[in-house]
């Protein structure tokens, strides 16, 4: 009988053989513990068998691997190698060839068969198909692989060409095995600025590596054609906001995402002005505390939603000091028992690192995740160091430290930051009093705030490092202790017309940026940055 | 003494002599004001001596604000120094309270006038 592919009725099948039950797309055979002898069945799928009539069950004929062309012999012995009296599943694909000399890959599983002693119940199935389409696949996903990478490596990730004086900047990528929609750039729109922009598609392949295409050539676009009459730079939220008016029709319409940082370095002023569109934290080395903080903006992923109101941050910056950008490839790598990578890791290697130019910070980090990863990168690895180099001389600006003792003495801490404040501000400050006057009740707030809800009430230090230079006043508060939202603020506090609750309000109407950092541990640092409207000159 | 209740014809005057209105002092210097709050009587509050206020002084003087308000009467804001200004400023406190540059200026905007 030749194997002539399934027979259309079981009705006829259970006439002409009585060996195989018919199942749909695949056949059940009862066999010994040995997988060669066919044990009992009834129904037909011959499409699996090369039987003919002395296929009985009943008479010595051909093993049943024989029967099905296995072509790997030694792989059905495994397939079978103690399955007497085992009491679980046992399965493989096989190779195996049919009588017209094509290929069948065969499916071929076996259970215990219930009350049949040392028998077993074997599934079998023609997987040919589905093998095939996995192969082509495969060899589709390849090819877009190929060209994924070659787009993100000739569109996707650029930035090496900014030199700086002031500031240094490195920029890594590694692929993974399947391309991500990571892109980044640096770019110096202006003198003494520079923007960085380190993004990341959900999805992987060609169609995450065009929609990183789309975003940054987008984001180009939005930037060349933007109004600058009023000289300088279009502002960071400006260039966000026509990204996302850029990107997210393209976004929403294939249901994807994108994360996104995007840093200016005002090289000069020693600022880094940024928002964060949902993008994994940036991890600022401080030389001056000799430690990492994450620093997280407030902004949703491109794509979430048509547009919304970009927020963005100002963190200062001092010679030494390290920023490291990068895609979540990095942090959630998984290693040794699929523990992440994590962005602690990450900030540890920076601080170890931070005597080293940027472009060795970027590969000894990259290479050490990839040392860690189990099996290399799952995900692209992006990322761009920056790391202020030391100041000229004549810098200028006034700063200063102060230690504070908060809890019973903070009634006397406060005033004594509000005494060096006051003093600084006069001499570096605003010439409007008032305008000096806002920052300062700000910064004794925001010290209040600390005393209060961070550290409960309860004894505690807080470190206040100020600074006022080319204009900008900016303070960094310190202080180990647990989240506090202090972005959270009342919509028209005056209104509420309660005896509390002024604190968060007043600090950020006197403040252009209010930020929280999370250092390790319990280390939180609070910067509050304002650009003074009336400067002394 | 941190303050000085002074009476006017038609008007009490608390003058804050401290140098900063908090949580330690504001709600004494508030509650000075009580019985003249309760009688509808209006008042001004003179912090020409006042160089900062913190947001619980702030919360003080809203809370005498209102207080006022519900009494009937009329309460005025002079003389606040560059800081308390702008600290003013940024709670926008003049959408609820009348804020004059000095205290003659406060008693003549009182609604029956009495300065001087």
């Amino acid at each position: 009988m030749a194997d002539e592919g399934p027979l259309g009725s079981p009705e006829r099948s259970v006439v002409r053989d009585a060996l195989f039950s018919e199942t749909a797309g695949g056949a059940f055979v009862i066999c010994d513990a040995s997988g060669r002898r066919v044990v009992a069945g009834h129904g037909s799928l011959r499409h699996f068998l090369r039987i003919g009539g002395a296929a009985s069950g009943r008479e010595p004929g051909p093993s049943l691997p024989e029967l099905l062309g296995v072509v790997d012999t030694g792989a059905w012995s495994s397939l079978f190698a103690d399955a007497a009296g085992y009491p679980g599943i046992m399965e493989d694909s096989l190779r195996c060839r049919r009588p017209d000399g094509g290929a069948m890959m065969l499916r071929a599983r076996h259970a215990p068969l219930p009350g049949g002693g040392e028998n077993r119940l074997l599934f079998l199935y023609d997987d040919t198909e589905l093998e095939e389409t996995r192969e082509r696949l495969a060899r589709a996903r390849s090819i877009d692989t190929d060209s994924s990478a070659r787009l993100q490596a000739a569109v996707l990730v650029n930035g090496e060409q900014v030199r700086s004086d002031r500031v240094e900047y490195a920029c890594l990528t590694m692929p993974s095995r399947r391309i991500d929609g990571d892109f980044m750039d640096v770019l110096r729109l202006e003198p003494g600025c520079v923007d960085v922009l380190l993004g990341d598609v959900m999805g992987k392949g060609m169609e995450a590596a065009i929609l990183g295409t789309v975003i940054k050539l987008g984001l180009f676009r939005s930037i060349a054609t933007m109004d600058r009459s009023g000289g300088g730079s279009p502002s960071v939220k400006d260039v966000c906001a026509a990204a996302e008016r850029g990107a997210s029709p393209h976004l929403l319409g294939q249901g994807s995402i994108a994360t996104l940082a995007y840093l200016r370095l005002r090289e000069a002023d020693g600022l880094m002005e940024f928002v964060d569109c949902g993008h994994t934290p940036i991890v600022h080395y401080s030389r001056a505390e000799d430690a990492c903080r994450l620093i997280k903006g407030a902004d949703m992923p491109l794509g979430f939603v048509d547009a919304q109101d970009f927020r963005p941050f100002v963190v200062p910056y001092e010679p030494g000091d390290v920023f490291l950008v990068f895609s979540d490839g990095l942090s959630e790598c998984p290693g040794p028992d699929d523990e992440a990578f994590g962005e602690e890791r990450v900030s540890r290697l920076v601080r170890t690192l931070s005597d080293r130019p940027a472009s060795e910070i970027a590969a000894a980090i990259v290479r050490l995740g990839f040392e860690f990863s189990a099996s290399g990168f799952a995900d692209d690895v992006s990322l761009v160091c920056v790391k202020a180099l030391p100041a000229p001389a004549d810098e200028g600006g006034l700063a200063g430290s102060l230690s504070l003792s908060l809890g019973a003495q903070s009634k006397r801490s406060l005033g004594r930051l509000r005494t060096v404040l006051e003093r600084a501000l006069k001499e570096r400050g605003s010439v409007d009093a008032e305008e000096n006057g806002a920052i300062v009740i700000a910064c004794l707030e925001a010290a209040a705030n600390i005393a209060e809800h961070a550290l409960g009430g309860g004894a505690g230090r807080c470190r206040a490092d100020w600074r006022i230079r080319r204009g900008v006043f900016s303070v960094c508060l310190s202080y180990d202790g647990p989240d506090y939202d202090w972005l959270s603020r009342a919509s028209s506090p005056i209104m509420e017309y309660g005896p509390r609750g002024y604190g968060l309000g007043i600090i950020q109407a006197a403040m252009d940026s209010a930020l929280l950092c999370a250092g390790l541990g319990e280390r939180k640092t609070l910067v509050l940055v304002r650009r003074l409207r009336c400067p002394l000159r | 003494m941190e303050y000085e209740l002074v009476e006017r014809p038609g008007a009490v005057v608390l003058k804050i002599t401290a140098r900063t209105m908090d949580q330690d002092n504001a709600p004494r210097m508030v509650a000075a004001l009580g019985p003249a709050v309760s009688a509808g009587r209006s008042v001004v509050l003179d912090l020409s001596s006042v160089r900062f206020v913190n947001s619980a002084g702030l919360g003080a003087i809203v809370s005498l604000v209102r207080d006022v308000g519900k009494r009937g009467g009329a309460i005025r804001i002079c003389s606040p120094q560059p800081t308390v200004k702008a600290l003013f400023a940024m709670v926008h406190l003049e959408s609820i309270a009348s804020i004059d540059a000095d205290l003659s200026a406060a008693l003549e905007a009182l609604p029956d006038g009495h300065g001087g």
